[in-house]
């Protein structure tokens, strides 16, 4: 409903370009999403890697 | 001026509103948050440790090892498994998906005992329960 609203004060470009007054909002979202979804993937990796060094030498785990 | 006697919008727990699920995961998810934006300056002064060695690892490692390390390790653990579970839910609502109420408490359960679930799972291997 408040989109809708808020439609009808823009400009088709605006709306294309997809920007708001912060100019960078679009991008921000996404980068938000990729790096959500890269950190996603990378925190199951550094919970198996804190499991698999638990209870080792610290020596060995420098290696 | 602000007329200090306007009606408010009360606040989400108490007595307002019946206890349910979605507020407290929303709360619990910026708590977390915060326990993990703490815990990555722990991890980096471990990694620093490990990359000085010597002392210096020998230190970290008894410290972590420590009652009190175990314990900041398990908080830690517990809130990156929810962080991460519950945030596999948000971009699905990114997504435009689960936002029938009935869909909200299911996934919000699952994440709950998955949650529960993989941090046992994390520290059964850990400790070589196994």
């Amino acid at each position: 409903m408040g989109v809708r609203n808020l439609d009808r004060f823009r400009t088709p470009l605006k709306n294309v370009r997809g920007l708001g007054s912060a100019k960078s909002g679009t991008g921000h979202f996404w980068w938000q999403r990729v790096s959500a979804a890269a950190l996603a993937l990378l925190a199951p990796w550094l919970i198996g890697l804190m499991v698999a060094l638990s209870g080792q030498d610290p020596e060995l785990v420098r290696i | 001026m602000a007329n200090p006697n306007r009606p408010l919008s009360p606040f989400m727990l108490g007595q307002a509103y019946r206890f349910q699920i979605t507020s407290l995961m929303s709360i619990l998810h910026r708590i977390s948050g915060v326990v993990l934006s703490v815990g990555a300056f722990v991890l980096a002064w471990w990694l620093m440790a490990m990359a000085a060695g010597g002392e210096a690892a020998v230190r970290a490692h008894s410290l972590l090892g420590s009652a009190f390390g175990k314990l900041a390790l398990f908080v830690f653990s517990l809130a990156l498994v929810y962080h991460l579970l519950n945030g596999i839910r948000h971009l699905f609502w990114d997504a435009g998906f689960g936002f029938e109420i009935a869909e909200l408490y299911r996934s919000g359960y699952a994440v709950a005992i998955l949650t529960v679930v993989l941090t046992a799972a994390i520290w059964i291997f850990a400790l070589g329960v196994l």
